[in-house]
């Protein structure tokens, strides 16, 4: 393989591992407050169908971003008051939930298939781009994916350096214990589950922003479960989902062909 | 094939102790029933199942092998399931509501447009419902009477 290349299939892998990314951190502070949710593949459907069709209306890409999030706020709520309310089965309950997700996108998004929206374009970092081998692989991307740079970062600081991230993890190891501690833990679950939330819509945001700008029925194509057997891998920890994400990234550009803007890398590489 | 799984849950020893290690794990070690053997078990007939249905939808229904054989029928199963309240006789209604819902959904698709879509909408909102509406069947909403509990403090 030439080194464009391999520079070519890299960049094209850090796009394709940062939905994966975000849905992974998202699943991991949603576990970390005690609650799974398997409802990680509907929730990013469904994103990126509200991030779709708020940008397409109102033509800004934060507005869309910040529509996806909330859209995966919504979702995880229903998840969360089923579980934690009506003390549901959450394995069920986030089966349901992607069943719904994905349904409800699909069934919303007949009309717009094939339609194309700004998003986010590419742009380059100042100085950082014209590094040798890692400017075109990092530092060419278009906004998100330098979010997605500082996401595990801010999960980890969040978790393992604040009070409430301690609350949280308190709150999903043992319950009663956070609550002699004075801390509530329901509320802190709650806050788990619809801040993880808020990380997958933003995966699922990224999809039809960045990835394709187009939108298709199945765009989230089991990057959700992808993104719950990578918090397994990365075994709850922010800075692990990363290198889980850059060994399982490689392998998606190559295999899924939905992109539209695909640079010089054919489909079948490895 | 229902009633044999009925027979077999309520009036079979196995049955029995599978039931019981559903319901509790710890009761069921105590009571000397071998747990670890009987989810084995369990996952192993589960999966004997549903790989006959998939048999039977490939070789009697389709006739044919496709990419697309299976067009979410797993998920299906869960929700008739769990409608059923994962009893072995409900489970014949339930799993014929569905039915209905889907081949509802297709006819809907070609005579008015509506997406296919819609049926798995339904079935996951159909799934929540069950699972928020499984709390009252334990709990029973009771209100609480001002003056008395006044009273009471």
């Amino acid at each position: 393989m030439s080194p464009e290349l391999i520079i070519a299939l890299l960049a094209a892998a850090v796009q394709a591992g940062t939905p994966i990314l975000f849905a992974t951190l998202g699943e991991i502070l949603s576990e970390k407050g005690g609650v799974m949710n398997l409802g990680v593949e509907g929730v990013m459907a469904l994103a990126a169908f509200a991030a779709f069709i708020v940008c397409h209306v109102t033509g800004s890409a934060w507005l869309g971003l910040l529509a996806g999030g909330l859209c995966g706020v919504l979702l995880c709520a229903v998840h969360s008051v089923v579980c934690q309310v009506f003390l549901g089965n959450q394995v069920v309950s986030g089966l349901a939930l992607t069943l719904f997700g994905t349904g409800l996108s699909n069934f919303l998004g007949t009309p717009f298939v094939g339609q194309n929206t700004g998003g986010f374009r590419a742009l380059a970092v100042p100085g950082l781009a014209d590094l040798p081998f890692l400017g075109p692989v990092l530092f060419r991307q278009d906004a998100m994916v330098y979010l997605c740079y500082c996401a595990p970062v801010a999960v980890w600081f969040f978790l393992n350096r604040t009070s409430l991230g301690l609350g949280l993890r308190a709150a999903g190891e043992m319950p009663a214990a956070a609550a002699a501690a004075g801390l509530r833990p329901q509320r802190l679950r709650a806050l788990g589950v619809l801040a993880g939330g808020f990380l997958c819509g933003l995966g699922g945001a990224y999809l039809s922003l960045a990835h394709t700008h187009l939108w298709t029925t199945g765009l989230s194509g089991g990057r959700g479960w992808v993104a719950v057997a990578l918090v397994i891998f990365a075994f709850w920890r922010p800075g692990r989902a990363v290198l889980a994400r850059c060994s399982s990234a490689g392998s998606w550009p190559s295999s899924c062909g939905s992109r539209p803007r695909a640079p010089t890398c054919p489909r079948r590489c490895c | 094939m229902g009633a044999a799984y009925a027979v077999f849950l309520s009036r079979t020893r196995l049955g029995f102790e599978l039931t019981a290690c559903g319901e509790g794990e710890r009761v069921a070690r105590y009571a000397a029933m071998p747990y670890a053997m009987l989810v084995a078990l369990v996952l192993g007939v589960g999966g004997g199942v549903a790989g006959m249905a998939g048999c039977i939808e490939a070789s009697a229904t389709l006739g044919r092998l496709q990419p697309t054989i299976m067009v979410g029928y797993g998920y299906t199963a869960i929700t008739v399931a769990w409608l059923a309240r994962l009893k072995p006789w409900p489970i014949a209604f339930t799993a014929y509501l569905l039915a209905a819902l889907r081949v509802g959904v297709e006819v809907m698709q070609l005579e008015l447009q509506i997406p296919a879509a819609f049926a798995p909408i339904l079935e996951g909102a159909i799934l929540l419902c069950v699972l928020a509406a499984q709390f009252f069947l334990g709990y029973s909403v009771r209100l609480r009477d001002p003056a008395r509990a006044g009273a009471e403090s």
